[in-house]
C-alpha cells in the first residue's frame, strides 16, 4: 500500500478513508497493532505469582500473569482446543486457567497441563507440550508500564519509545517509589475510529478552548478567564518522536488545571521541589500535558488518567481508562486525584463528554460517499518545527499539529513497510533531513 | 390509621416522588430537579468489574472499585450550570429522554429516612443517531420534609450493570 496515498507529509493532508475503510482497518490490525508495542498492564496490578489481569491487544484478548519467578508472561486468551476464552474475569489470582468449554487446563506459565479423559479420548496421542496457550513473544516494562508485542523483530521497548521516555518520566517517575493503579478502570465504547482520540491526545491542545469551554467555565467558578483557564492564551511546547507525541505548558512553576481537587494539588505543589531536583523544572512543572505513546496509549499529566484506545472495527473504539498515582502520595491525595479525574474525565466527566460528542459526530459524517472522499487538514505550524538543547524530539508550539503529522507518518511507515528494519530506515532518513 | 395503610401511603408517596423526579429530568428542568436534592446528597455511579475470589469479593463476583460519577451537591450544581451554557456541546441540542421507573421497594432507615430501591429504564435519543435503551438499578435514600413535594433525595447509587458502558458518554442524569 503506498502510504503517501493516505497521508502526505509534504502537504499535511490526511485521507478520510483511514478512519472508516474496512480494508485499511484490517491492514492496520496486522501491520500496526500486530507489530507495535502495546500497553498491557501496570506492574502494581499483578504484584505476586498467580496475579493476573485480562487485557486486549487491539481485538485480541490476552491474559497477563505474574510468574513464579517474578517475571511477567502474557498469552492469547484462547483455548487451543476450540478457541474459548480460558479466563473470563477482569483480574484476580489463579493457580491456572481451566477452559469452561471442554475443561482443558493450563498452568500460569501457559502450558497445557490437564485434558479431561485424556487417555480414553486421545489414546495417549495428544502431545500436551505442543498445545500450550499462544505466548506473547515480547514483553518488556518501562517504569511500571508493561507492554507486549507480537512481532519478534520489533526494536527493544526502550528503542521504540526513543526520546519520548524522557517525557514519560514526568508522569511515571516524579518521586521515589514510582506509580500505582488506583481502583478499576473506566471502560466504555465510542463509535469512532481509534485514531481520532489517539491523535487528539498526541497533538491537539487547540481543541480545548472550544470543545471544553463550558466545562472549564463552570469549574473555574468565580475567576474564569478565557485566556488562562480557557486555554486561549496557552503557551507551551509540543513534541514528536517515532509517532509518539505530546504537549506541555512551559512554565517555571506548577500549572494545575481547574479540575484538580485541592488535596491532589497540594501533593503536586508539596512535591514540586523534590521533583524539580529529580527531573528539572520543565518536567516538574508539567502538571498539565497531553500525550500518546504510539499507537494507542494516552495519558494526561496532572489529571493522571492513563488509557488505551482499543480498536473495535473501523468505526468504534473501546476505552480503558485507569487512574495512575504516585505510590508515595497520601491516601487523601490519591482520592483527590480520583475525584478530579472522575468529575472531569471518563464518560460522565464534564470535559470528556464533549470530546466523545465530537468524535462520534465526525465518524457519522464518514458514512457518506463525499465524506469518505474528503481529506482533513493537518497543516498547523508546518515548517515551524525546531529543536532545542535539553528538550528531546521535534518541537513546535503547543498549538500546532507537528505531533499529529509525526503520528500519521509513523502509521504510514508501518502500513507500507514489510519489516521493522524498513520502518526504522525510513525514520532515520527523515530525521537526518528535517523538513 | 393502621400501620399497613400508613406504609402503603409512604410507599405510594415515595414512588410519586421518583416519578416527579423522572418527569423533571425528561423535561430538562434541571433547576427544579436540584431543588429535590438534600444539601448532603451523595450521588455515585460505581464501576463494575469481574474478579476472582480472594482479593476483594467473597467468591467470584462483581467488584465496584471506582466510580463513573461521585458527586456532592456542589458538583451536581456545577453539572447543571454547565447544561445551561450553549457551549455544553454534549447536551446542546439536548438529548431527548424518556424514563421509566419501576420495581420501587421502600424500607425505613431511621427517623424520617427511607431506603428506596428502584429499577430505571431510560430511552435516550441524541441528534440523529440511533436511540438507546439504558437500564439502571438504583439504590436511594430519601428524607421526609415538611415542604412542597415532601421528600428530598439524600443518597443515590446508580448501577449501570455493564462492565463496558455501551455508549459514548453519560451526559444525562440517572
Amino acid at each position: 500500500m503506498p502510504a503517501a496515498e493516505y497521508f502526505d507529509a509534504d502537504t499535511g493532508v490526511v485521507d478520510a478513508r483511514i478512519y472508516c475503510d474496512e480494508a485499511i482497518y484490517r491492514r492496520e490490525l496486522d501491520r500496526v497493532f500486530g507489530r507495535c508495542w502495546l500497553y498491557l498492564a501496570h506492574e502494581s496490578q499483578i504484584p505476586s505469582p498467580g496475579h493476573f489481569v485480562t487485557a486486549c491487544m487491539a481485538e485480541d484478548p490476552v491474559v497477563v500473569v505474574r510468574q513464579r519467578d517474578g517475571t511477567v508472561a502474557g498469552f492469547l486468551n484462547q483455548c487451543r482446543h476450540r478457541g474459548m476464552r480460558v479466563c473470563r474475569l477482569d483480574y484476580g489470582r489463579a493457580n491456572g486457567f481451566v477452559c469452561s468449554y471442554h475443561g482443558w487446563g493450563y498452568g500460569i506459565d501457559g502450558q497445557l497441563v490437564s485434558v479431561p479423559q485424556e487417555r480414553s479420548a486421545y489414546q495417549g496421542r495428544l502431545d500436551k507440550s505442543h498445545w500450550g496457550l499462544i505466548r506473547i513473544p515480547r514483553i518488556e516494562s518501562y517504569k511500571g508500564l508493561i507492554f507486549g508485542c507480537w512481532a519478534e523483530d520489533v526494536p527493544s521497548l526502550a528503542e521504540y519509545l526513543g526520546s519520548f521516555a524522557w517525557y514519560m518520566d514526568g508522569f511515571l517517575d516524579r518521586v521515589e517509589g514510582g506509580t500505582e493503579i488506583l481502583g478499576d478502570p473506566h471502560k466504555w465504547t465510542i463509535r469512532c475510529n481509534w485514531k481520532l482520540p489517539a491523535e487528539q491526545f498526541c497533538s491537539d491542545m487547540y481543541h480545548a478552548a472550544t470543545t471544553h469551554q463550558s466545562a472549564v467555565q463552570v469549574m473555574a467558578a468565580d475567576n474564569y478567564d478565557s485566556q488562562v483557564q480557557g486555554f486561549r492564551g496557552i503557551q507551551g511546547v509540543q513534541f514528536s518522536d517515532r509517532g509518539h507525541g505530546g504537549g506541555a505548558v512551559e512554565a517555571s512553576a506548577p500549572t494545575p488545571n481547574v479540575w484538580y481537587e485541592p488535596a491532589a494539588q497540594r501533593w503536586l505543589y508539596d512535591t514540586f521541589p523534590q521533583v524539580e531536583k529529580r527531573l528539572g523544572t520543565m518536567r516538574a512543572s508539567r502538571f498539565a500535558g497531553h500525550n500518546t505513546v504510539f499507537p494507542n496509549l494516552s495519558f494526561l499529566v496532572g489529571t493522571q488518567t492513563l488509557r488505551v484506545w482499543h480498536p473495535r472495527g473501523p468505526d468504534a473504539v473501546e476505552v480503558w481508562a485507569w487512574l495512575l498515582v504516585d505510590r508515595a502520595a497520601p491516601q487523601s491525595a490519591k482520592e483527590g486525584f480520583r475525584l478530579g479525574a472522575v468529575r472531569a474525565f471518563g464518560p460522565a466527566g464534564l470535559l470528556e463528554q464533549d470530546d466523545t460528542e465530537n468524535w462520534t459526530t465526525v465518524q457519522c459524517g464518514l458514512k457518506g460517499v463525499m465524506g469518505r472522499r474528503s481529506s482533513f487538514n493537518l497543516t498547523m505550524g508546518k515548517g515551524n518545527e525546531f529543536r532545542r538543547e535539553g528538550l528531546p524530539g521535534a518541537l513546535n508550539s503547543i498549538v500546532s499539529e507537528t505531533a499529529a503529522r509525526g503520528f500519521y507518518q509513523r502509521w504510514a511507515d508501518l502500513m507500507s513497510s514489510e519489516s521493522w528494519g524498513e520502518v526504522e530506515r525510513l525514520r532515520c532518513e527523515r530525521d537526518e533531513t528535517p523538513r | 390509621m393502621s400501620v399497613a395503610l400508613e406504609q402503603l401511603l409512604v410507599d405510594r408517596a415515595i414512588e410519586r416522588f421518583l416519578i416527579l423526579e423522572a418527569e423533571l429530568l425528561d423535561r430538562q428542568d434541571f433547576l427544579a430537579w436540584l431543588s429535590l436534592l438534600d444539601d448532603e446528597v451523595a450521588y455515585t455511579m460505581p464501576t463494575e468489574a469481574l474478579s476472582a475470589s480472594g482479593d476483594k469479593a467473597p467468591g467470584d463476583g462483581i467488584v465496584h472499585a471506582n466510580t463513573y460519577m461521585d458527586e456532592n451537591k456542589a458538583a451536581l450544581e456545577r453539572r447543571v450550570r454547565r447544561l445551561g451554557l450553549p457551549t455544553a456541546w454534549s447536551e446542546h441540542p439536548p438529548t431527548r429522554t424518556c424514563r421509566f421507573v419501576s420495581n420501587v421497594r421502600v424500607a425505613p432507615e431511621g427517623v424520617g429516612l427511607f431506603r428506596v430501591a428502584s429499577s430505571l429504564l431510560v430511552y435516550r435519543s441524541r441528534l440523529d443517531h440511533d436511540g438507546r435503551l439504558i437500564a439502571a438499578a438504583r439504590l436511594d435514600q430519601v428524607r421526609r420534609v415538611e415542604s412542597d413535594c415532601g421528600w428530598r433525595l439524600r443518597r443515590r447509587e446508580v448501577r449501570l450493570l455493564d462492565t463496558v458502558i455501551g455508549m459514548h458518554n453519560l451526559s444525562i442524569i440517572f
